[in-house]
Formats: structure tokens, C-alpha cells, sequence
């Protein structure tokens, strides 16, 4: 099955851009996966990761109402196209089936 | 609390336009939130890095998708040049215009840099110029007299000069003499060249060598003038005195000047080929002065009186300015010109470059060159220009309503902003091109035909760098001006509107900048109009008002020094068709005058004061009309007895009535002479200067001779017969020397020549420009009526009568030129009483002149539009309406 590659970075954006469901945009998402993941990540990242997205047609965007807070200029929403979910799906499903075959699964580390 | 806006701008920049929106908001929101947490200067400074953060290739702008080839590109090149051509030869009319305006514009431009250039490259070849100054100064005669600058020294000064001021490089000086000059042949006479200009002959110090650089074709540049009696020529004077033989044969043969100063050539020197003011082509060596009978006329060690043909030139060294000589002149002329002396005399240095304009600083050789006439010369030039490319302006973008569909079409297959700028810009680039072209063609007549106005000696190399270096920075500043506008007004225009068909004029829709251009040009046009008018009242004043005598047909001639002039006099008095004649220094008004100290004393008081001295003999008075208010003319004597003085003098002198004056004694050169008559008052010089206190008197220098010839009942031929019988009667007396004359009226008028040249140049500067801007007017007009047709046909259908449509068509246009006479007048006034001011004798500067120029302007104008409109209005309405 060939299907567009998604890089990690990517899937974490388009997750979020799932999770946040009509309120993402660059700066929810930023905080949003900083929270999540603890991870650094910075404004432009964000940025261009969308535009890959959107390039490959993931997500698509629509200019929302302009805000004072961002003085008075319009947010870019995203949300996740359905090729964008499938893809998703897809990924889910892979990880899921190769998590089944573990012989071994991975136990969390409790004390001895 | 913003963000900075640099970073914004910066940001505006790179960023391509769809994503500049949401990352200015999502920075702005972080902006906000770093500012709550960490404090502005921290927040601002996180902004930056956000903004730089951004330079990604996603985020950047990106070029066009489409291929859009780059402006220089050939196919493009190419494409341009079709559609310019096109263009031109589409619409015939307002390229005819514009070429014609340009190419007048440009050839204005051409010749006034021509003449300027020249004037102004005088002297400036000289290696080292700037270090090379004449030795100059101010002399005051006695105690009580007026300080006068002079471009010249008393003979002694510049030996001493170079003895006692320390820190110059090189003095040298040199005396201008004018002389027969004789060639010794195998043949028993001599060849005789006759007496040259006073501007070729010089006895110069070896030193003159070192300060101006010659080349050298023959001789010791070194040895050549040190001894006494050798002479150093300039090659072609060198072929002119001894014909076409080798140089180094010439070398040591004679020549005599001054009858009897026999010399030998000892050098050749090539003459420069750079416009100079020092044309000398005979340099004999200083040494001669003394060890001949020159001494006689240069006395070398005279201190107290002063010549304009001694002249002096110092190098100074190098680093030195003249400021530092200035204490020590000061104190050499303190020194050496004490109290008691009759002439005072403080010397300075004047530069160079300051020699071919400075008319204060007089001598026998420089032409001087007017600055503030070059200066207005070349303010006319860029006026006519400048009104050249407002036609193309005006025509261009009154046109451009045409040309909205092609840019539309342009913009849609992919031209930017930047390709159609540059195609308008190419299409006026052309028309300049071949504006250029044409006006190198016609500079040669054009000089020609104003030679009179042109300097002397003007040579014109249309070819040499400096001259395409002008043309190329003209063309290039005239396509700018006239094409900068028009083109970035069109390529403006939003294609989906044009191409709909939309009416495209925005902003300027009601042509301010096209009215306040046409306003600009008329009011050019009408400061020269005024201009003229003054300039010509002026000079028409001159010409006819009553000078107090009459100079109809009055002869002057010179016969020189000897003593045959009252023989020649006497021949002259006998011949028919001559009326009257007298011996007299100078004619009443002309360019030699001269002033000598007069002492009127009675009981009270002592009057002494400059009086200017018309001598002549008993004949002066009758032969000149001047008229006698009071007393008598003197009586026949052969040397001063009696005095005649003017109305001016008198009065000065406190005589309430001109008849008071006779019979007091007034004290001349220790002598007292009755006053025996009063004239009216008379012009002796030209308008600029008042009329000042003048006596006539009889004395020895009447040598030159006045003659008035019979007009009564002749025609122009007996005069001519006259003339000729004067010559006959001269050749009788002098058999070696050429007869000269000169009419008293073209002596007088030479007294005008700079105010004729300034009246001719004027006419000509608003004859074009009053072309240029009519042509401008005409083509506007053509345009409107044209664009209006539609207009004035269902205006006639409903019943407009042709008169008031137009009157409709012409009302606009004759708005803006009546603007443009309230804008001119003060403008000409001020110009205008700017030049009457030189002038003691002068017209006022009547309302009526101005509003004659508005007149002019408005008729003119009324001429050039109702021409269009009168054709627009008679134009059949079924014609204009039936298509659509």
C-alpha cells in the first residue's frame, strides 16, 4: 500500500489539529503540544509543518474572525480532511497490529 | 506596547502575502503573552527571533509561478521596440508633438551646453591651474578718490614683488604692446604685417614659461627669452611671418617691431588648442625692454601710475592658498605706496579661473564671459525642456485611457508591475533617442544661425566624450521625467476593471495633474512673454530717447598720433557732402571717457570734484547739437582758454539758474578759466550710469575728428560717394595706413551690445517656449474634443448651438491659462525689476504689460484650442452617434 509518508513531527501536528477539533491554529498548537508532549517546540515549526499538511492535503484551512488579542488580524483554522484521518487510521492501525505481534510486550518498569 | 515594526515590515517583506496575515496574529499572540510573562524589551526581542525564525522556504515569497521572462530579456527587448514603433505610428499626432517638442527641448539644451561649457572650460587645461593667480589690486588716486579694483600693476611692482615676498613659487610678468611688425627681406622694403589686436604681442619674463606650459617645437625652452632682443613665436604666427619653411630654419631670423626693435627668433611654440583668453602668439624676452627704446613707453621702475598692459602672474606653491599672501601684500603695499604719493596702490591675488569672468579685474586681452547670463542661459534651457516633456506627460496620460486595454492584456498573460514600467519607459526612451538624433543635426545651422549670440571662437566637437556623456545623461533624465509618470500610472491599472471595459481613471480622474502642468507651462511661457516685452521697451528706449545731441550721420575717424590729423581736417572740411567737422578727443557718449579734478571756489567754499571732460574745438558744440542754455560756445583758440559746462555741473557746483555760472573761473591744472556757456544735460554714457557733471573744453588731445555729413535732400548712395571721397582724401594723407570709420549711432549702440544679445535671447527662449506649449495645448486639445465626441453629438441633437459648445470645449483650457498670468505676473515682476535695476535710464514697468502678455497668452491659446474645438462642434452628430 503506498501512501503519502507522514514524518513524526507531522503526525504529532495533525493529531493535535484532530484533538483541538475546529479551534487549531498556530499558536493553540504550540501550546497545546508543548503541554502534551513536553517537548520545545517553536512557532515556526508549527508553521511549516502545516503547510506540509496542507500541501499534501491532511488538513484543510478556512480565515476565521479577527481578534483583538491578536490585533485585529484573523486566525487560520485547520482542520483534519478525511484523507488526513484515513491517514491517520492507517497509522493507528499499523503501530496496532505490530504492537499485537510483540512476543514480549514491553512491561513498565516497576520497582524490585 | 507593539511589537517592534521593523521586525513587521521585515516580516511583510519576505513572507508570501497568504500566510502574512496568520503569522503576524499568531506573533502578535505571543507578543502579548511574552510581554505578561518576561517583560517588554524581553518580548520585543523574542519577536525578532520569531520574525527571523521564519525565513523558511515555505514561509518566503515566492517568484511568479509563471515563466516571466526578466526585463532585459532580447524577446522582450524586441517586443518592446515593435509596440513602441507601433504605437508611435498609430497615433501620428501626439508623436509628432512630442518629437517635435523634445527634439526643440533637447537642441536648446545641446547648444546652451555647448556655449556654456565652453565658456567655462577657459583656462582650466593649465597644469597646475589652481595654483596660478594674477597679481591684481586697488588703486586710489590721491587722498580724496574713489578706490577702483584693477586687473593690472604699476610696472615695479612685480620685480618687487618677487624681491620681498617670500613663499611664491613664481612671478612672472609681462607687458601687452601693439605694433606694425616689419619682416627684413632680400628685397630692399621690408614685409609689413600691420599693427595686431593688443592681444598677441607680449614682452614677457622667462619666467611666463614656467607658469603657463607650452610645447616646445623648436629652441631652448631654458636660455630662450633670457637674453635681451630674442623673440619666441607661436607656430602659425611663425608661418604667417615667414611662410611654409621648416621650423629649425626659422629659428634665429629677425623680426622688427616698433620700427626700429630689431629681435631674433630663438624659440616655436605650438599654441593651445583649449579655449584660453591668452592668445599670444609673439613673446619677446623681457630683457629687450631695457636695452631698447620700449623703455620708452614701459618705464620699469615707475611706481606711481598704472597701465592694463602690465600684467603679472604668480604660481603659488603647492598647499599654499592665497589667504596667507594677503598680510604681506597689505604691507607691501604700505610700504611702497606712501601717503604722499599720488597713486595708492594695495596688491591681490585674483584666481585664474576667476579671469574669464570677473569684469571687475579690467586688461587688454581677456574676453569676459557674463556668469549670471551663463547661469540664466542654462535655467532657460532646463524651463524648455521640462515644458518638452509635460506635453509628453499630458499627452501620454490623456491618452492612457486607450492603452488600459493593452496593459490589461499584458498583466493577464503575466507581465509585472516592473516589465510594463519598463516598456513605457522604453517607448519614451525612443522618442528621446531620435530627438537626440535629429537635434545633432541641427546644432551645426542652429549655432550658425545665432552666431552673433555665440561667443567668439566657439568650436564645437559634437563627438568628444564630454559632449555624449551630456546627450546620454539627457536622454536618460528626459525619458525619466516625461515617462516615469505616464508609465506607472498605466501599469497601475487593475486589469479585471479595463478589461470589462470600466472607465479606468481613478485618483487623478479630473486631471489636477494635468491641468496644474498645462498651468506650469503657460506660466513659463508668460514670464518669457513679459520678459520679452520689457527687454524690448527697454531697449527701444535707448534707442529713441533724445541722448541731448544728435547723432545722425556723424563719422568718426582716427588718424593716430601724428600731427597730420588737422591737415587731414582741413582736407576733409572742403570736400562736398561734408557739413561740418571738428577735432575732437571722443564723440560725446561712447566707451572712453575721462574724468580729471575741477576746483570751483568762491567766498564761501571750495568746491573739488570729478568732472568728466569732452574735449573738442570750436566746432564741437554746433556739430554735435548739444544746446546752449546760457552764454555762448568758446571761442576759436588752439589751446584751453575757455570752458563750457553742463546743467548737472552747474547745479552741483550751487547755481541756482545755468546763467549764474558764466564768467566764475573754475581752476583746472593750476590755471582758472572763465565759463563762458551752459548746455543741456547729455548722455556721455550708456543708461546704466547717471549723467554727472561735464565741462568741453578746447585742448591738445583733440586729435581724432568728427565729421558730419549732409543728409539734407540725399539718398543712402550720395552717402556712400561721400564716404568715398573721405577715404581718397585719407589715402592722400596717410598712403600706408587702411581707412577706418565708425558711425557715431553703431558706436553708441555697442554701448548695448550685452542688453541686445539678452533681448535676442530672450525672443528666441519664448518663441519656443511658447511653441512648445501650444503644441502641448493643441494635442490636449485634439484629445478632449475626440474623447467628447459622443458628448457634443447628443448635445447637438438636443439643440446646443455650435457657439456654446465651443465655448464648453474652450472654457477649461483659457481657466487654466488666466491661473497661469496670476502665477506669472509676480514672478516677471520681480525678474523683471531684477534687470531694470541695472539701469539709471529705464522704462516702468507699466500693468499694461502684463496684461498685454495675457492678452497674447490667452488669444494664443484661444487659437490653438478653438481650432479642435470649432471642428468637434461642427461635426455632424449623425456621424458620431450612429455607431456605438
Amino acid at each position: 500500500m503506498k501512501r503519502t509518508y507522514l514524518g513524526e513531527f507531522e503526525e504529532i501536528v495533525l493529531l493535535t489539529v484532530a484533538v483541538l477539533e475546529g479551534q487549531a491554529y498556530g499558536v493553540a498548537l504550540t501550546h497545546e503540544i508543548i503541554e502534551q508532549t513536553g517537548r520545545s517546540v517553536r512557532l515556526n515549526q508549527i508553521h511549516a509543518a502545516l503547510q506540509r499538511l496542507e500541501d499534501k492535503g491532511m488538513v484543510k484551512s478556512e480565515m476565521g474572525e479577527p481578534t483583538a488579542e491578536r490585533g485585529g488580524r484573523r486566525k487560520r483554522l485547520f482542520t483534519v480532511t478525511a484523507y488526513g484521518r484515513r491517514t491517520l487510521q492507517e497509522i493507528q492501525e499499523v503501530r496496532v497490529s505490530l504492537w499485537s505481534r510483540l512476543v514480549n510486550p514491553f512491561k513498565p518498569v516497576t520497582s524490585l | 506596547m507593539k511589537p517592534p515594526r521593523r521586525a513587521d515590515r521585515l516580516l511583510e517583506w519576505f513572507c508570501t502575502p497568504h500566510l502574512v496575515e496568520e503569522i503576524q496574529g499568531d506573533l502578535y499572540e505571543r507578543f502579548t503573552r511574552d510581554v505578561h510573562r518576561l517583560g517588554l524589551p524581553k518580548a520585543r526581542q523574542r519577536y525578532w527571533f520569531n520574525v527571523l525564525r521564519f525565513i523558511r522556504p515555505f514561509a518566503l515569497k515566492r517568484q511568479s509561478d509563471y515563466y516571466s521572462p526578466g526585463l532585459s530579456s532580447s524577446n522582450m527587448l524586441r517586443n518592446y521596440l515593435k509596440t513602441s514603433i507601433r504605437t508611435l505610428t498609430r497615433h501620428k499626432v501626439s508623436t509628432l508633438i512630442n518629437l517635435f517638442g523634445l527634439t526643440l527641448g533637447i537642441t536648446a539644451c545641446l547648444v546652451i551646453y555647448l556655449i556654456t561649457n565652453y565658456e567655462l572650460s577657459y583656462d582650466t587645461f593649465h597644469p597646475d591651474s589652481e595654483r596660478i593667480y594674477r597679481l591684481v589690486g586697488e588703486s586710489q588716486y590721491g587722498k580724496t578718490g574713489e578706490k577702483h579694483p584693477v586687473g593690472f600693476v604699476p610696472n615695479a611692482v612685480p620685480k618687487a614683488i618677487r624681491e620681498e615676498i617670500t613663499g611664491l613659487e613664481t612671478v612672472a610678468a609681462f607687458h601687452n604692446i601693439s605694433s606694425d611688425v616689419l619682416i627684413p627681406t632680400e628685397k630692399e622694403k621690408p614685409k609689413r604685417f600691420e599693427s595686431s589686436r593688443h592681444s598677441e604681442l607680449v614682452v614677457v619674463d622667462p619666467q611666463f614659461f614656467d607658469i603657463f606650459r607650452y610645447q616646445w617645437l623648436a629652441g631652448n625652452p631654458k636660455t630662450a627669452l633670457s637674453e635681451p632682443f630674442k623673440v619666441v613665436l607661436s607656430e602659425q604666427k611663425a608661418h604667417t611671418y615667414f611662410g611654409n619653411i621648416p621650423l629649425n630654419h626659422i629659428l634665429g631670423k629677425e623680426i622688427i617691431y616698433e620700427d626700429s626693435v630689431r629681435v631674433s627668433v630663438a624659440g616655436i611654440v605650438k599654441e593651445w588648442a583649449q579655449p584660453s583668453d591668452f592668445g599670444f602668439t609673439d613673446f619677446i624676452s623681457f630683457a629687450t625692454i631695457r636695452a631698447s627704446k620700449l623703455r620708452q613707453s614701459i618705464n620699469l621702475d615707475q611706481w606711481t601710475d598704472i597701465w592694463s598692459a602690465s600684467q603679472a602672474f604668480v604660481k603659488l606653491p603647492q598647499g599654499a592658498t592665497p589667504e596667507q599672501f594677503t598680510a604681506q601684500l597689505h604691507r607691501f603695499g604700505k610700504m611702497h605706496f606712501t601717503k604722499d604719493m599720488e597713486l595708492q596702490f594695495t596688491p591681490a591675488l585674483q584666481p585664474l579661473s576667476d579671469l574669464h569672468f570677473n569684469v571687475n579685474y579690467d586688461d587688454n586681452y581677456s574676453r569676459k564671459a557674463h556668469l549670471p547670463t551663463l547661469y540664466g542661459l542654462m535655467a532657460i534651457a532646463a524651463f524648455i525642456l521640462l515644458i518638452a516633456a509635460i506635453n509628453f506627460i499630458n499627452l501620454a496620460t490623456a491618452q492612457s485611457a486607450m492603452r488600459a486595454k493593452e496593459t490589461g492584456i499584458r498583466k493577464v498573460m503575466g507581465s509585472s508591475r516592473a516589465n510594463l514600467i519598463f516598456q513605457f519607459l522604453s517607448e519614451t526612451a525612443l522618442l528621446t533617442l531620435i530627438a537626440v538624433l535629429i537635434s545633432l543635426v541641427l546644432v551645426n545651422p542652429i549655432l550658425r544661425l545665432f552666431q552673433t549670440l555665440t561667443p567668439e571662437g566657439l568650436t564645437v566637437n559634437l563627438f568628444s566624450w564630454q559632449t555624449l556623456t551630456f546627450l546620454l545623461f539627457v536622454t536618460i533624465i528626459t525619458s525619466l521625467l516625461s515617462g516615469f509618470y505616464p508609465s506607472w500610472m498605466l501599469s497601475s491599472y487593475v486589469p479585471a476593471l479595463t478589461l470589462k471595459g470600466q472607465s479606468v481613471l481613478n485618483g487623478g480622474e479630473k486631471g489636477y495633474l494635468r491641468k496644474g502642468l498645462i498651468v506650469f507651462q503657460f506660466t513659463v511661457s508668460l514670464v518669457f512673454i513679459i520678459g520679452t516685452l520689457m527687454v524690448s521697451r527697454q531697449l527701444n528706449f535707448m534707442r529713441h530717447k533724445d541722448l541731448g545731441f544728435s547723432t545722425n550721420a556723424i563719422v568718426s575717424i582716427r588718424p593716430g598720433r601724428d600731427d597730420k590729423g588737422p591737415v587731414l581736417a582741413q582736407k576733409i572740411k572742403q570736400l562736398a557732402g561734408v557739413e561740418r567737422v571738428t577735432m575732437e578727443w571722443f564723440p560725446p557718449m561712447g566707451q572712453a571717457f575721462m574724468v580729471t579734478k575741477l576746483t570751483y571756489r568762491d567766498k564761501k567754499k571750495n568746491v573739488e570734484m570729478d568732472v568728466s571732460a569732452k574735449i573738442g574745438d570750436e566746432n564741437f558744440i554746433p556739430l554735435y547739437q548739444l544746446r546752449l542754455l546760457a552764454g555762448r560756445n568758446f571761442l576759436k583758440s588752439d589751446s584751453l582758454r575757455e570752458l563750457v559746462i553742463n546743467e548737472t555741473y552747474a547745479k552741483a557746483l550751487g547755481f541756482k539758474k545755468p546763467a549764474d555760472a558764466l564768467n566764475k573761473l573754475i581752476k583746472f591744472q593750476d590755471n582758472a578759466f572763465p565759463v563762458v556757456g551752459v548746455v543741456a544735460d547729455f548722455h556721455e554714457q550708456s543708461f546704466h550710469e547717471k549723467i554727472g557733471p561735464v565741462f568741453i573744453a578746447n585742448m591738445p588731445q583733440a586729435r581724432n575728428i568728427g565729421v558730419k555729413l549732409a543728409t539734407q535732400g540725399k539718398q543712402v548712395g550720395d552717402l556712400k560717394t561721400t564716404l568715398a571721397s573721405l577715404e581718397q582724401t585719407w589715402k592722400s594723407v596717410y598712403p600706408d595706413k587702411k581707412f577706418e570709420y565708425t558711425f557715431l549711432d553703431d558706436s553708441i549702440a555697442q554701448l548695448y551690445e550685452k542688453e541686445q544679445k539678452t533681448g535676442q535671447l530672450v525672443n528666441t527662449a519664448t518663441a519656443i517656449a511658447i511653441l512648445i506649449s501650444c503644441m502641448g495645448l493643441f494635442g490636449l486639445a485634439t484629445f478632449t474634443a475626440q474623447q467628447r465626441t459622443k458628448e457634443i453629438g447628443v448635445r447637438k441633437v438636443l439643440g446646443a448651438s455650435v457657439a456654446s459648445i465651443v465655448a464648453l470645449l474652450t472654457k477649461d483650457f483659457l481657466k487654466l491659462v488666466f491661473i497661469a498670468l496670476v502665477l506669472a505676473s509676480p514672478l516677471a515682476w520681480w525678474a523683471m525689476n531684477q534687470w531694470l535695476r541695472d539701469f539709471v535710464y529705464k522704462v516702468d514697468l507699466d500693468w499694461w504689460v502684463f496684461a498685454f502678455a495675457g492678452v497674447l497668452a490667452i488669444s494664443i491659446a484661444l487659437v490653438t484650442v478653438s481650432f479642435q474645438s470649432i471642428k468637434a462642434a461642427l461635426t455632424n452628430p449623425v456621424k458620431s452617434l450612429r455607431s456605438e
